[in-house]
């Protein structure tokens, strides 16, 4: 036995193990996911009906993930916080026109912890490339009538932590956000928030996409499909999402 | 150029000055001290000096912002004193840059005190003249250069401050938009052409910068050089 | 007017010194390299503490370094590169106070031959440049009693010699006391009068310099060092030489000009001289002194003579074989032949 290695028969097993791997291992799935989506898409993939599937998992922003697959990023799915990136990938080239699907809606809450800070800084996410501060400042800038002043976050995360730590006496942040930050302390301050109506603001369709690129395009379909089931709707509303169809419910 | 852009270029470069002439006045007396303390605990306070150099500006930003809370003492401390708040204001920022450049003004100080200890300082003690005069006209003339340097130093290093100005500074343009971050905004908003030219400004500045840099540290190098 | 006491340790053993000298021009303070020789000076400054210091019945023990009424010049004692040879003199000399000596720039300059150095660049001095400069600079801080730590170890013996005249001139016109560190006993028999001997921390002996150089020799098996003392050097330009004569007894010597300082004293290497019974007819031999045995005394495997010349003493070294072949005794006259006084050694 302890002479195996050296034959030519240890080695013929050693190269049998070796290749035998793909045989029956799982596929694995990369998906890029914008920052905000970030923690659902994590509870998503512990779903049994996933379980064949090995998912690797990376966060940036949408434009930053954008970025990296124009210069060939080896992922296999891109979940944007906007339609624009999806759209423009799909536009030159980069991911299958018919993978296209909104897979979430972001929904907006105004969000002031307590009455003693007295200072009168909105936090939103910058509306400049975050689709969430768009939204956010239009609201602000048609609905909001007590005098307010502008600070900028670099992500819809960044402005809720400036309201989280004071600086900010409220905020416009992502109802995700609020509810994730309950489910780990119970703090009641999180749930001193107003949400949105939706005909206040424009739609935060987050869209997502198969990269072309994909040398898994079986799991990755499969995946969009299970991003759409109506039990992935139910999951996204308890979380802080709205899923295409489905009705607001507080 | 943007507006906007020349704006941050502006406020930049105001910043960066501000940072390095603070961190020279506070960091001038507390070099002079550090170098001849003789004391167990001297590796404790050198380490708590060159932290900023290891850690993540996003680090150094998130406590800030933490410390400058209205809801904590500092931030009420500094509401009571000046009635504004540090968060989302110049003054916040600058607070930021001080701690974030402290190390790169230091340590040219920390090495022109101690070469003028060891050397010259011992020779003068000798002579018998009194350590005002020894400051005055013996420790501060042979410091120029090092005193150049940790500016220059200091002012280059905060140029580039990124990410505790992120964390912190709220991008407001005037206040806290700085060139780092009005570039990062041009990027994430695909608006690859201002990217570019403000850029290409921001590389031009910091060049020059650098190389007046060198141009001081030369003169040190020969001048340690000839003294050895 | 020197006492101290100082008990310090040091990195391999301790500094243990109790010393009271009542009176002294220049003291030499001889030992090996590493024996505390600069801890005592720099005990004596200030820049560490002993547990007693006293000069001239002062007592100075609590004072720092700028009061002591005394100035130290360290081994290690760089000129400061902000400034050119002329603004290094003037620094002691503008910013040293309480100045008792009045020795003013000019005098110092003249006496040193500063001149063509006033406005170079310290950096661009020679070895032997930069430790004029730097004695220059001791010297203006206005002190009345000097200590210098190895002040001319980079000066080669004839620039050295006149510099050490220089420190024994301005102890007679103007006062100054020196405390002077050296490893080379040549140095100190020149200029000193008083001599401390330091080994390992401790105070082997201190006295009249010609007593402790004795002793030094005798205890380490060394020919000595002979000092002679002339007067009235005159100069013959056929041959370029000096004439020196020995007071006493009008004996006539040639030197070259480099070994003719202002204290009028030559040191002379046993090495250097040679003797025999009968008067050297060589014409080369010029420097030849008559004199008197006084003294033959065996060293290991060589022989130790002592000779009264112009009741001067002069040591010279033979061997075995020389002394046994050349038959003279104690008490007998004796012709030294002094070499290498005529060509540069």
């Amino acid at each position: 036995m302890l002479k195996l290695y050296n034959t030519w028969y240890g080695y013929l097993l050693l190269l049998l193990v070796v290749f035998s791997n793909p045989l029956n291992a799982k596929e694995t799935l990369h998906i890029a996911v914008a920052s905000n989506f970030k923690p659902v898409l994590q509870t998503l993939v512990t779903n049994p009906a996933l379980k064949n599937i090995n998912i690797k998992i990376s966060a940036a922003s949408s434009g930053v993930l954008h970025s990296q697959i124009m210069h060939g990023a080896p992922y296999d799915i891109f979940l944007s916080a906007d339609a624009a990136r999806p759209h423009a990938l799909i536009k030159d080239g980069f991911a299958l026109k018919n993978s296209l699907t909104t897979y979430a809606i972001g929904l907006l809450a105004l969000w002031q912890p307590s009455n003693s800070v007295i200072n009168n800084k909105l936090a939103i996410a910058n509306p400049r490339f975050s689709p969430y501060g768009q939204s956010s400042a239009h609201y602000a800038k048609n609905y909001i009538k007590t005098p307010y002043e502008f600070v900028y976050a670099n992500n819809i995360t960044h402005a809720f932590q400036f309201v989280e730590t004071g600086n900010a006496a409220k905020g416009l942040v992502a109802l995700s956000t609020l509810k994730s930050a309950y489910r780990k302390t119970k703090n009641k301050k999180y749930l001193n928030y107003t949400l949105i109506e939706s005909e206040k603001y424009p739609e935060i369709t987050q869209q997502g996409v198969i990269i072309s690129a994909t040398k898994h395009l079986t799991a990755a379909k499969k995946f969009m499909a299970f991003l759409n089931a109506p039990s992935t709707a139910k999951t996204l509303l308890e979380l802080g999402y709205k899923a295409k169809e489905s009705d607001v419910s507080k | 150029m943007l507006a906007s852009d020349v704006t941050a270029l502006w406020l930049t470069i105001k910043l960066a000055f501000i940072t390095a002439a603070i961190l020279l006045i506070i960091c001038i007396p507390l070099a002079w001290q550090l170098a001849s303390f003789k004391g167990k605990l001297k590796p404790i306070l050198e380490a708590l000096i060159a932290m900023p150099l290891v850690l993540p500006p996003t680090l150094m930003g998130f406590y800030l912002l933490v410390l400058f809370s209205p809801t904590h003492a500092f931030g009420q401390f500094w509401f009571w004193l000046t009635g504004t708040q540090l968060a989302f204001s110049f003054q916040g920022v600058v607070i930021g840059s001080l701690f974030y450049s402290l190390p790169f003004v230091m340590q040219p100080l920390l090495a022109g005190f101690k070469q003028i200890n060891t050397t010259y300082n011992q020779a003068a003690i000798a002579l018998g003249i009194s350590p005002f005069k020894r400051f005055m006209y013996l420790t501060l003339p042979l410091l120029k250069p090092s005193i150049g340097s940790a500016f220059a130093l200091g002012f280059a290093h905060t140029l580039g401050e990124f990410g505790l100005v992120l964390m912190i500074g709220g991008n407001i343009q005037g206040e806290t938009q700085v060139v780092s971050i009005a570039l990062y905004d041009h990027v994430e908003s695909l608006n690859y052409g201002a990217a570019h030219q403000l850029s290409l400004v921001l590389l031009a500045i910091s060049f020059a910068c650098l190389v007046l840099l060198f141009k001081f540290n030369k003169t040190v190098i020969n001048g340690a050089a000839n003294r050895a | 007017m020197l006492k101290i006491q100082c008990h310090q340790r040091l990195d391999d053993f301790e500094l243990h010194v109790d010393l009271a000298i009542n009176q002294f021009d220049i003291l030499g303070v001889f030992g090996p390299s590493g024996s505390g020789k600069s801890s005592l000076l720099q005990a004596i400054a200030g820049l560490t503490t002993a547990q007693n210091v006293c000069i001239n019945n002062h007592n100075i023990t609590h004072l720092k370094p700028d009061k002591r009424l005394l100035t130290l010049q360290l081994q290690s004692c760089p000129l400061f590169p902000h400034l050119n040879v002329m603004g290094n003199l003037l620094f002691t000399h503008k910013h040293c106070k309480n100045k008792s000596n009045n020795l003013t720039p000019d005098q110092v300059i003249d006496l040193l031959a500063l001149n063509p150095l006033l406005n170079r660049d310290v950096s661009g001095l020679s070895g032997g440049e930069r430790q004029r400069v730097i004695f220059a600079r001791t010297l203006l801080s206005g002190q009345s009693v000097i200590l210098l730590d190895e002040p001319f170890s980079a000066l080669d013996w004839s620039t050295r010699f006149t510099m050490l005249g220089a420190v024994q001139q301005l102890n007679k016109s103007h006062g100054i006391k020196f405390i002077i560190v050296s490893h080379s006993l040549k140095e100190l028999l020149y200029c000193s009068d008083t001599l401390l001997h330091i080994a390992k921390g401790n105070v082997l002996q201190c006295g009249a310099t010609q007593e402790v150089v004795q002793s030094i020799y005798t205890n380490k098996s060394q020919t000595p060092l002979s000092i002679l003392s002339y007067s009235k050097p005159e100069f013959n330009e056929a041959f370029g030489l000096y004439q020196l004569t020995l007071s006493n007894s009008q004996q006539h010597l040639y030197a070259v000009p480099s070994l003719v300082k202002q204290n009028h004293k030559l040191i002379i290497e046993s090495s250097q001289i040679t003797y025999s019974k009968v008067k050297p007819i060589n014409e080369s031999s010029a420097n030849v002194l008559i004199g008197m045995l006084e003294n033959a005394q065996q060293l290991d495997e060589k022989w130790l003579l002592t000779v009264n010349v112009d009741t001067q003493l002069l040591y010279c070294a033979v061997s075995k074989r020389q002394w046994q072949q050349s038959a003279v005794s104690p008490g007998e006259q004796i012709y030294l032949t002094i070499n290498n006084l005529e060509t540069l050694n």
